[in-house]
């Protein structure tokens, strides 16, 4: 193939047919994107319609009461779901997905550990999601007394694990598809809910409800900004099918947020008036029950479909030559551990520090790298490239954008780690500090900040990575 | 031409780069959809956003 076809053809002339679209590595050129703002905004709906999101409401709904629960949980909704949408732009612009662009970061292969991190906590959360749907149907059915029958390993495999290879194993735009259907018919049930709540009870009845204090407002505030990061490693594995960057960001933002913020105060709400903080209560209490075995299975379906899309991606990435059939069936195989093991509740907390330690300072030093550092420009060509490569660093790490993810994972532990359940963790001074910063947020802000100023410092290893570092060696 | 199933066959071509250069050249140019979001804009939707939420409910405690 002759490189002076570059300037001729058109992308379309190049590529035919987009119907593998979405199962390769290479870019996806802007004229085949196929992902409007609208379809966005219901695919990242429809990824934040989870059981989890409704717990997450009734974390601290007692703590604060109806009116503190709202309004933190509108402002951490806000706060928190911006800093993922905004990673996926990098994604968005190049049509790559996440880890590719993420060698622009943490090199060629440092990008490898956001895989790593993406595959095994897909692992759990892909186990634990087809579990709830194997509970909750096993529960449904015994109660039509449908009983002596595997009803829960039915469900759980059947919706957590078949059906999502299956889609996948289609086309990632079966996923697309599901939500554009299924999406609006999930936000009327939980619209449902709260309607049954409010008038039932009364807005006054509910809002005189008095807080407990078991956790302070910087608690909830924290509690549900660690949730949204944890959409960090997700976004540009999907970012990369939108039609627009706007698109992308737009229908990110507001569908995360918009579900995050109904979801966790319908949860809300239903923990204060039925005072407990299971679901499977308030469906029961609202008469609500067989709906709501539709809505875990429906939700299993899309989240289960999303993440393993992810990691089915990312471990391509690391292997190019896999066979994305292939991938996408052994990627789920894992999680069937997780389905017969460890519940919801006794992993959540878990998950909560991992993501917060972990995830958000990696991707808070990815997104200064991006937008404040190369101000959303990268070398498309370069994130391709091996040894010799912009992105090689040294051996394939970005060894400046690691120390910083240090720091970052060192000062989230002492900001943060009294909150989690690893009693060595506690640091009484990080307790005291988080009361005015709390964790996650201020470790992101301070990542990109710090990687930012080091890179404007000129430290070879980053500056040799820099566009007009680049545009040199190709003379 | 070559088309996307046919451009993956080339990757991992046993060079250093881990996509055939002559492959990856094609898409120079044609990755970007247009409709840039500036990191300006962003700040100021979640600033207004936020403005509004503790505004009204000061609003909403006062009275």
């Amino acid at each position: 193939m002759a490189i002076d076809d570059v300037t001729g053809a058109s992308p379309s002339e190049i590529f035919p047919s987009s119907s593998d679209y979405g199962e390769g590595l290479l870019p996806i050129p802007g004229i085949d994107r196929y992902a409007g703002t609208g379809l966005m905004f219901w695919l990242w709906c429809g990824g934040n319609i989870l059981l989890t999101t409704f717990v997450l409401g009734g974390y601290y709904a007692a703590a604060l009461g109806a009116v503190g629960m709202i309004v933190v949980t509108f402002a951490g909704g806000l706060i928190g779901n911006l800093f993922p949408s905004m990673s996926g732009l990098r994604s968005a612009r190049y049509g790559v997905d996440e880890y590719v662009g993420m060698r622009s970061t943490f090199g060629t292969y440092g990008a490898y550990v956001g895989i790593f991190m993406l595959v095994v906590i897909n692992f759990g959360w892909v186990g634990i999601l087809s579990s709830i749907a194997g509970n909750s149907g096993a529960t449904v059915m015994h109660a039509y007394h449908f009983s002596n029958f595997h009803w829960y390993t039915i469900f759980a495999l059947g919706c957590g694990i078949v059906l999502p290879v299956a889609m996948l194993y289609i086309s990632p735009k079966t996923v697309f598809t599901l939500v554009k259907f299924t999406v609006p018919l999930l936000i009327l049930f939980a619209l449902l809910l709260l309607w049954k709540q409010l008038s039932h009870f009364g807005w006054h009845y509910i809002a005189a409800i008095k807080p407990n204090h078991s956790v302070s407002w910087q608690y909830a505030i924290e509690a549900n900004i660690a949730y949204a990061v944890s959409w960090f490693p997700y976004m540009g594995a999907w970012n990369r099918f939108a039609k627009s960057e706007k698109g992308a960001f737009w229908g990110a933002w507001l569908g995360l947020s918009f579900i995050a913020i109904l979801f966790a105060v319908v949860g809300g709400i239903a923990t204060l008036t039925t005072g407990s903080g299971d679901p499977s209560v308030w469906a029961a209490k609202s008469g609500l029950g067989v709906p709501a075995l539709g809505i875990i299975i429906l939700s299993t379906l899309i989240n289960n479909a999303m993440l393993l899309y992810c990691s089915t991606m990312g471990i391509k990435t690391a292997f190019p030559k896999a066979n994305y059939h292939w991938v996408v069936g052994l990627v789920a195989l894992p999680s069937i551990f997780f389905i017969y093991e460890g519940t919801l509740q006794n992993n959540f907390n878990t998950i909560l520090t991992v993501v917060g330690a972990l995830i958000a300072p990696y991707w808070g030093v990815a997104l200064g790298d991006y937008f404040l550092l190369r101000r959303q420009r990268v070398d498309l060509v370069g994130l391709y490239r091996g040894a010799g490569g912009p992105f090689w660093f040294k051996r394939g790490f970005n060894p400046v954008a690691f120390g910083v993810w240090g720091v970052g994972v060192l000062l989230w532990l002492f900001l943060g780690g009294w909150t989690s359940s690893v009693t060595w963790l506690h640091f009484n001074s990080g307790e005291h500090v988080f009361t005015y910063l709390t964790a996650t947020a201020p470790v992101i802000i301070f990542c990109a900040l710090a990687y930012w100023a080091l890179g404007a410092m000129g430290i070879s290893t980053i500056a040799k990575s820099m566009p007009a570092a680049v545009e040199v060696s190709k003379q | 031409m070559m088309s996307q199933s046919g451009a993956n066959e080339v990757i991992s071509t046993g060079r250093s780069d881990l996509v055939d250069q002559a492959v990856i050249l094609q898409f120079v140019g044609k990755v970007e959809p247009g409709g840039e979001v500036k990191l300006a804009t962003v700040l100021g939707t979640v600033a207004f956003s936020l403005l509004v939420v503790f505004g009204t409910t000061a609003w909403w405690m006062l009275h």
